[in-house]
């Protein structure tokens, strides 16, 4: 118990580098989610592009990381763009259940494109600093400040733009009623169009900072917790993910690490805590912890 | 806006054309062989590898292997004067694909015997209907399920986890003189082999697994991280680490941001450049069991048989390619010298049966993985004395100690 309690900042901080990652997906399932009412299942590929392009850019074509990380996030949000006005606008008079089934297909095609043009199992990122930090009992690398700082910035900025500009308001309004807004003159096409923009662009971001290794496969594992963190923060609220995140991230360290030290259970599927979660959180509180539209009501 | 939606259908079309296009790859299979000095009837051989997907890195310098080693044979007469043809097919790290190109291969082509495949997946499906058809099959694949059930018709060139973790567990106890292991390993196939052999081995070293932790594949680093703090909980004397990349260079990496100063040892899967491109500084003073051709200048005597065979290899290889031989050649080139050895003793009219018992009866051939010994109960072929233990330093392979 005593090791249990020793090892414990280093589970925390671990698990707080993850949540933060798992924000970042969250919060695009979220912001799609409230524009279109699509759970879109390719959120997890635009992280792996996210990672990918960093790497193109960096160590293929040599530009300097912090060009390279703007690049990278820019041209993943063309990407979204590009797959909202390619496939989701074209099916804007179809069901939101034929969308959804879409964005797999596009998830498939995406991890395709990635194994296509980047088929080893794993690419090096460089990091922004290299190196790391060590107190007692607890050790981070140096990206781990990156990491913290970037998600709190893009939860700030996404919080900014929320509530004090016109699209993202126009945006809440579409999540309220899609109709009622459409009806007093937002286009709420656009809307769409913004919400897979900005998603992409937060994936991205997730995919980025995840260094040092980015590979094709990676966009499955990071949207399934990034969807969990969703569902678990409460679906639809955009900060709900924020809560999402940082209890699935924190819980996934440390609960195995309780197991294997306290109870002598080596465990080597700490997916499945965040699949015992997703399915606790749906049983017992299927709207979330902070549930489904706080945001609105402020 | 009607037609916006068209021209938007339209790209749609073309993109979904293109990603198939992109899939699916070439189809058919490519022939290589026939010509040089050999005049009589060819011997087909069928090669099924990945030469795209994840096990692109493996196929690639298997296929390359496998077409030297056919050009040269030809050129010098090839087999009785029976040139050897291969057909190659790509099942793309595929298990589907792998098993129509082992029927097509069977059925078509009248192969008297099957090379393939890379990974153990597309191996084990391969293994299906060569074994129902009673034709040989030499894979590349060290997946210790694929020795499972009926192994009549099966036989292998690389050395499995149970070489390897013989080696490892001996350098450990003999070299480094330590007792606490803590073991780390990948959750996947190849990652659970070596769980499996290394715990029941252990004790025969006088050895104990003080922690073992699994790990996935997809782990970030903090989640890596977290694992690597479970296991030193224990107090281990060494750390072990059996998984493929990335992982295991996270862990290393992870170890000097942490001051962790216990000796790594990884397993024959890291025996690649890519390892110490992962790791970077990180990967110095790292060990691990490996085939002898990694290192073969430094650990075989000059002007032995072994030495001279894997230095002929390395040359003509060279030569044609213009890069260095590495493990996965070394597969490649044994598969296919174990067949064509066993039909220079059997004859070029045997028949898939008749190769079949010669290949069972391969004693002491010298190859590039190590000596092959095939028996009715084994047919792996190598021993733990194939292998040599390698240590990384300064960015380079050294024979360790």
């Amino acid at each position: 118990m005593l090791d249990f309690w020793r090892n414990c900042p280093q589970y925390l901080a671990n698990g707080l580098a993850n949540g933060c990652l798992y924000i970042l997906v969250a919060m695009g399932f979220n912001i799609i989610y409230n524009s279109t009412g699509i759970i879109n299942f390719a959120q997890g590929e635009f992280s792996m592009f996210g990672g990918l392009f960093a790497y193109a850019l960096t160590v293929s074509a040599g530009l300097p990381i912090p060009l390279a990380a703007i690049l990278a996030v820019l041209s993943v949000a063309l990407l979204g763009g590009l797959m909202e006005r390619l496939i989701i606008n074209p099916l804007r008079r179809s069901s939101v259940i034929t969308a959804i089934i879409a964005t797999i297909g596009a998830s498939i095609f995406f991890k395709s494109l990635g194994r296509v043009i980047w088929p080893l199992e794993a690419y090096k990122v460089p990091e922004f600093t290299p190196g790391n930090i060590s107190l007692p009992g607890v050790t981070v690398s140096r990206q781990f400040l990156w990491v913290f700082a970037l998600t709190v910035a893009s939860v700030s900025l996404v919080y900014v733009f929320f509530n004090r500009t016109r699209a993202g308001k126009a945006m809440r309004a579409c999540s309220v009623n899609r109709q009622a807004a459409s009806l007093v003159g937002i286009d709420v096409f656009r809307m769409s169009l913004y919400s897979f923009l900005l998603a992409a662009a937060l994936g991205g971001a997730a995919g980025l900072i995840s260094a040092p290794y980015a590979s094709y496969g990676m966009g499955l594992e990071l949207g399934v917790k990034g969807f969990t963190a969703a569902v678990v923060g409460g679906l639809g609220n955009v900060f709900g993910a924020v809560v999402g995140g940082l209890v699935l991230g924190v819980l996934e360290e440390l609960i195995p690490g309780f197991l294997h030290i306290v109870l002598g259970i080596s465990t080597g599927y700490k997916g499945a805590v965040a699949a015992v979660i997703l399915i606790a959180v749906l049983l017992f509180r299927p709207q979330g912890i902070l549930g489904k539209g706080m945001v609105e009501k402020v | 806006m009607c037609g916006m939606r068209k021209a938007a259908v339209f790209l749609l079309l073309i993109l979904l054309v293109a990603s198939l296009c992109i899939l699916s790859g070439c189809g058919g299979g490519e022939e290589v062989g026939e010509g040089g000095k050999a005049t009589k009837e060819p011997i087909k051989i069928g090669v099924i590898l990945s030469e795209s997907g994840p096990n692109e890195p493996l196929g690639k310098p298997e296929r390359n292997a496998i077409e030297l080693f056919v050009e040269r044979l030809n050129e010098s007469g090839g087999i009785d004067g029976h040139s050897v043809k291969v057909i190659i097919k790509d099942d793309q790290s595929d298990s589907n694909k792998a098993q129509q190109a082992a029927i097509e291969l069977l059925e078509q082509e009248d192969v008297v015997a099957i090379i393939g495949s890379s990974g153990t997946g597309p191996t084990l499906a391969i293994k299906q209907e060569a074994s129902k058809r009673r034709v040989p099959q030499v894979c590349m694949a060290a997946g210790a399920n694929i020795m499972e059930g009926d192994i009549t018709w099966i036989f292998r060139t690389p050395p499995t986890a149970t070489e390897a973790g013989k080696k490892a567990l001996e350098y450990i106890s003999e070299g480094l003189k330590v007792k606490r292991v803590g073991l780390l390993y990948d959750t996947n196939p190849f990652g659970t082999d070596g769980k499996t052999v290394l715990e029941k081995l252990a004790p025969d070293y006088g050895l104990e697994m003080v922690a073992s932790e699994g790990y996935q594949s997809t782990d970030t680093e903090e989640t890596i991280d977290t694992h690597l703090t479970n296991v030193m909980t224990y107090n281990p004397e060494v750390i072990l680490v059996w998984g493929t990349n990335p992982a295991p260079a996270i862990i290393a990496k992870k170890m000097k941001d942490k001051g962790i100063d216990l000796p790594y040892v990884g397993s024959h899967g890291i025996a690649n450049q890519e390892f110490i491109k992962l790791a970077g500084d990180a990967a110095e003073g790292v060990v691990f069991p490996a085939g002898k051709i990694l290192v073969y200048e430094k650990v075989l005597e000059p002007g032995s048989e072994e030495y001279e065979f894997i230095r002929e290899f390395a040359q003509a290889y060279r030569s044609k390619y213009g890069i260095e031989i590495n493990t996965f050649a070394g597969h490649g080139w044994d598969a296919i010298l174990i067949i064509t050895e066993a039909l220079k003793r059997v004859g070029p009219d045997a028949t898939p049966e008749e190769l079949r018992d010669e290949i069972e009866r391969t004693q002491g051939l010298i190859g590039a993985d190590g000596v092959f010994n095939y028996s009715p109960q084994d047919h792996n072929g190598l021993s733990p004395e194939d292998l040599v233990m390698v240590k990384i330093v300064g960015a380079k392979w050294e024979p360790a100690e």
